[in-house]
């Protein structure tokens, strides 16, 4: 039994960290976003395994979903797929391997040194599951504050976006002009 | 949640609430009202709005019970340390929608103040979470709202680029603030309240399990860095100061800098309380770094506004010592230095602002003349100068001795003066820093310009700003005490 | 679904998520193009709450789960601005290279 789960953790991982890569190394913008949407993929397969299903299902509809393709649709509505695609600046380069590296080697270190995680196995029955209905129950409850500041969140967010990127409407192009022409 | 519950948790965060509905109001409005005659309807609601809060936070704080009041499970903690730093930040809103009444671009538009006012609605988050969710919620609803508006003003490349860097960089940081509170969530075995994680801290410290928590403070530092402007977190500061609408420079250099240090002080404090000393050489570090590079390069700007976003990381890095010298000799000197520091700087920012105006420059040499030309705006600039350089009998000065001093009484378990050098090296800095302050004002006094005849005439809402907050430095700086015993106060309240 | 999936391999998937963050601080450091630096980001937001995930499910609880959630909320909230924020400085620029954006030195 532990081998399948071997085989199907190993497959998966591979996919996500090679498509990771790829996402960090595309020359183009578009093929990026389509490797992160594997990569959010995969990983959605996972919380499916951790018992989190309907983190999955948001995981796909809105990361994998609603997100990407924002993103897909701005880098086409800027023609903006090859902007920058030269990498680095010559120093960044080793730089940044270099720290990533030693934070790899970190994590190593620390999952080899301390395991305080001490993962039992529980009957399928006393396991936690992270139902609609479960996370439901705790957003109402104990959650309930975050849960309502993040409506503040989402407000800011939506009048920020529509500032930003608001055309100026005929009325005030034409008040200007009139100002101008004074 | 009981009814009477419920009532108290409201009662606790009825500043947000006032602030919030204030915000939802301004935008509704703007949605209203015809393009020609909003006028300085918004400017005028926000300020009656932050006054309305401050009077209501000041009535909360008298009757502040002992106990802090937790509200909303766990999820918020309302004590006198949070009450102050509210009040700074209602404070803040106050003074930046003053000056926010006649800069070009923003004046009138309703989003602005709304965005403004959101944003101080996250600071009182972040400063009353008493918890990781709410502590990440509330540092993103801040950062998301000042990233807008400091790319508010479209038409200027400045001001989008100034936007886009903040958010590039913000973004990176508050994930990287994420994954070290993942990571704590791991090591905790699951604990999100500030309470539980500093009770299980405490077990893994005596167990002498502290690496991998290092790693996670490591990460969490970063974020808080971030938000208070400390090297090396600080590549956005500049740029973003430069070219960011100028009132929105002062809010985020007073308001998101003292939000960042209310997290940074309840977190090492409280959470990492029991990595005391792990911690203490590494912030001492961060903070000796800091005010170094601070200074040594705010000396070669010729940018105003650059100069001073240098000046205030430098500034960050004196508010370290405090959180350094753990304790309540130190927080209550961050305290007051934050409160003080709030007022200073917003006056330095308006002054930049109108000397921009008059001159449409903003490098440091154009300034010459101003004392002629304008001796009321060429005195606040005295006062924020001095008061930011540390000269009795300016707020300033006891902000930096109050620090200094606690940093020089700090002892370490052992009972050495550990801090004494840092102490020592903030000395020499605000020596170094006197430098530039003062090569301002030898600008502004006695430097020679053309056209320094003219009178400048400056609008009502820059000289209530500036003369309120003069007021306040030379008020502060002469009658310390009731300021200080109040951050005493709110400085006991923290554990 | 086996009630054993995964539960042995707990510590491989924080290593998948170091791995996951440690790209995508990698991508941030060396890309030029804004876009892509912020999906790096996304990225290392999508690591952390694998993370958060993991260990929900390892101390068989549920506050792990609600805070990926609250995640996932901000970062759409995130993405919605950034993106309004790239398409803005688009507008004036005609680039999004950040090396292009460079007008504020000192």
């Amino acid at each position: 039994m532990l081998n399948l789960e071997i085989i199907i953790f190993g497959a998966l991982a591979l996919i996500t960290v090679v498509a990771a890569v790829m996402m960090i190394i595309a020359r183009n913008a578009v093929h990026s976003a389509l490797f992160l949407v594997v990569v959010m993929s995969s990983l959605a397969v996972f919380f499916l395994g951790l018992w989190a299903p309907f983190i999955a299902m948001v995981q796909v509809a809105l990361y994998a979903g609603a997100i990407m393709v924002l993103f897909l649709f701005v880098i086409m509505l800027l023609g903006a797929e090859r902007a920058g695609a030269r990498l680095l600046l010559a120093w960044q380069a080793p730089l940044a391997i270099g720290l990533t590296v030693l934070v790899v080697l970190l994590g190593a270190l620390l999952l080899l040194n301390t395991a305080p995680f001490e993962v039992v196995d529980l009957p399928a029955a006393e396991i936690t599951e992270g139902t609609a209905e479960a996370i439901g129950q705790a957003l109402y409850s104990v959650w309930l504050f975050p849960f309502e500041a993040v409506s503040i969140l989402l407000l800011v967010a939506m009048i920020g976006a529509v500032v930003m990127t608001r055309q100026e409407t005929r009325q005030e192009a034409r008040d200007e002009r009139k100002k101008k022409s004074l | 949640m009981t009814g009477e519950q419920l009532l108290q948790g409201l009662w606790a965060i009825l500043p947000e609430i006032v602030l919030l509905l204030l915000g939802i109001l301004v935008i509704t409005i703007d949605l209203i009202k015809p393009g020609q005659r909003k006028g300085r309807t918004f400017g005028a609601l926000t300020i009656g709005g932050a006054l309305v809060t401050t009077l209501i936070i000041i009535y909360q704080a008298i009757n502040q019970p002992p106990e802090p009041v937790l509200a909303f499970a766990g999820m918020v903690r309302i004590d006198l340390f949070v009450q102050m730093f509210r009040l700074m930040f209602s404070v803040a809103l106050l003074l930046a929608a003053l000056i926010s009444l006649d800069v070009k671009g923003v004046k009138t538009n309703g989003e602005f103040y709304g965005l403004l006012i959101f944003s101080t609605v996250g600071m009182g988050f972040m400063a009353a979470s008493n918890n990781i969710v709410m502590l990440y919620v509330g540092l993103e609803t801040t950062s998301i709202a000042l990233y807008m508006l400091a790319g508010f003003i479209r038409e200027s490349t400045v001001s989008t680029e100034a936007g886009m860097k903040y958010f590039l960089f913000g973004a990176f940081t508050s994930t990287i603030l994420l994954y070290g509170l993942s990571l704590l969530f791991g090591f905790t075995g699951g604990k999100t309240g500030y309470a539980e994680i500093a009770a299980t801290l405490q077990q893994l410290a005596a167990q002498q399990e502290t690496l991998p928590l290092m790693v996670a403070l490591v990460l969490i530092a970063v974020g808080f860095g971030f938000k208070v402007a400390a090297v090396p977190f600080h590549m956005w500061t500049p740029d973003v100061y430069e070219g960011s609408p100028t009132p929105i420079t002062a809010f985020i250099s007073v308001a998101s800098k003292a939000a960042g240090f209310a997290v940074f002080i309840r977190f090492f404090l409280i959470v990492f309380g029991p990595l005391q000393e792990q911690w203490i050489g590494f912030v001492a570090l961060l903070a000796a770094v800091t005010m170094t590079l601070g200074n040594l390069v705010a000396m070669q700007q010729r940018n105003f506004k650059r100069m001073l976003a240098y000046s205030s990381i430098a500034q960050a890095g004196y508010l370290l010592i405090g959180v350094t010298a753990v304790g309540e000799l130190g927080t209550a000197a961050v305290l007051f230095y934050l409160a003080t520091y709030v007022l200073t700087n917003i006056a330095a920012f308006a002054v930049a602002e109108i000397a921009t105006n008059a001159t449409g420059s903003e490098l440091i040499k154009d300034m010459a003349g101003l004392s002629r030309r304008a001796p009321g705006i060429a005195f606040a600039l005295l006062a924020a100068m001095l008061s930011l350089a540390g000269v009795p009998p300016l707020a300033g000065f006891f902000g930096k001795f109050y620090v200094f001093q606690a940093a020089i009484g700090y002892t370490n378990p052992t009972g050495q003066n550990s801090l004494v050098w840092l102490a020592i090296l903030g000395v020499l800095n605000s020596i170094v820093a006197l430098y530039y302050y003062l090569m301002v004002l030898k600008v502004t006094y006695v430097d020679r310009a053309e056209g320094e005849d003219v009178p400048l005439t400056t609008s009502g809402g820059f000289k209530l700003a500036l003369a309120t907050t003069v007021a306040g430095m030379i008020f502060f700086g002469i009658f310390a005490t009731p300021l200080y015993t109040l951050s005493t106060l709110a400085a006991q309240a923290v554990r | 679904m086996s009630n054993t999936s995964f539960v042995a391999l707990f510590p491989l998937f924080i290593g998948l998520s170091v791995v996951l963050f440690s790209l995508g601080v990698i991508g941030v450091l060396v890309r030029r193009n804004a876009i892509i630096i912020f999906m790096s980001v996304e990225l290392m937001l999508n690591a952390a709450n694998l993370a958060f995930i993991a260990f929900a499910r390892s101390f068989n609880q549920i506050d792990g789960q609600v805070f990926v959630f609250f995640v996932m909320v901000v970062a759409a909230a995130e993405v919605a601005v950034g993106l309004a924020l790239i398409v803005a400085i688009f507008r004036s620029k005609q680039s999004i290279n950040v090396d292009d954006i460079n007008q504020l030195k000192g």
